[in-house]
């Protein structure tokens, strides 16, 4: 979103959808815009902690463990897309704090390339969850967790392969926000019916067409932050090397394209979108 | 960043305002939890 779009869409969703809540419509500061973002989340999602202003943005305590079942309920996501096993075996963090301060000092080292998406990130983010739990690894948002990230200790991530997990995550929170704001299908249920999966180009496993848009987006934004700030990696490092991703996200992309239902089902939003990745990735 | 802010503010409408807050009510209403989960190792 960030790069695939511009921080003045970001700013304008997040206005636009918070200003009901916001008390000073002239000139707010930080404090007045994040205070009107966790009226709108409490609004919509009263199940959904938001902190308050003097909580840590990046956390390894238990606070929010009782959320963790709902959180992660799609279960299967854990089976079926990932290899849980190889995780727990290379965890290259020896707990959730080691790898919460990891976090926290990559996001320090983010703010002197990019200050400006960092600010957005502080604003659209509430918490960034390491859970001390010794599952489910990965990194993780939940539309109707709105703010809330989770970042296990089980991933593999340099300093610069942490910067793209987190630009990765904030990229689905800001597009959370742009689909309230936009609406992206016609009709949510045709989502959940199975015959409208999309393959997915690596791992062969049928998703729902949701999280195949998000997964194009996610990519072509990590393509762009690659061009643009963190250069592109010759190994795995946050997400697999460039070439290996554009190869994926063309072919989901396409199989986006031709899938008969797309055409009546996004609406111009997601149209916009999704023409913007096929704009922007270079053909393989 | 204040600037592009204050932009984006002098620049909302009512109408505006009020399309997204329908609009939101009707994706919150239609979307399920669901983690959207990543494990770079497993790609």
């Amino acid at each position: 979103m960030y790069h695939l779009l511009s921080p003045h869409t970001i700013l304008e969703n997040f206005v636009t959808l918070t200003h009901p809540f916001l008390d000073n419509t002239t000139q707010p500061d930080r404090v007045d815009l994040k205070k009107a973002y966790r009226q709108f989340i409490a609004h919509h999602q009263p199940h959904t902690p938001t902190g308050d202003h003097a909580a840590a943005l990046f956390s390894a305590n238990n606070d929010h463990h009782s959320i963790m079942p709902n959180f992660f309920a799609n279960e299967a996501v854990f089976a079926d897309e990932h290899d849980t096993d190889f995780h727990k075996a290379h965890a290259p963090y020896q707990d959730a704090l080691t790898r919460s301060q990891a976090l926290q000092s990559a996001f320090q080292s983010l703010k002197q390339q990019d200050a400006d998406f960092c600010f957005l990130f502080e604003l659209l983010v509430n918490k960034v969850i390491s859970s001390p739990e010794p599952t489910p690894g990965f990194s993780a948002t939940n539309p109707k967790f709105q703010g809330i990230i989770f970042m296990m200790q089980d991933i593999i991530g340099t300093e610069r392969g942490l910067k793209e997990l987190m630009v990765h995550e904030f990229t689905h929170t800001a597009l959370f926000l742009d689909e309230r704001r936009h609406q992206y299908y016609t009709d949510y249920q045709l989502l959940e019916q199975k015959e409208h999966y999309i393959e997915a180009a690596i791992s062969g496993l049928f998703l729902p067409i949701d999280r195949s848009l998000h997964s194009t987006i996610v990519s072509t934004e990590i393509f762009l932050l690659r061009e643009k700030l963190l250069g592109h990696p010759t190994t795995l490092d946050g997400h697999p090397p460039t070439e290996k991703i554009l190869k994926k996200t063309r072919t989901t992309l396409r199989r986006l394209q031709n899938h008969p239902i797309i055409p009546t089902l996004f609406t111009p939003r997601a149209h916009e979108l999704l023409e913007r990745c096929d704009a922007i990735l270079p053909p393989l | 960043m204040s600037h592009l802010i204050n932009q984006v503010l002098a620049n909302v409408t009512v109408d505006a305002v009020k399309a997204a807050a329908s609009s939101c009510a009707t994706v919150e209403a239609s979307t399920k939890p669901q983690a959207y989960t990543w494990g770079g190792s497993a790609c």
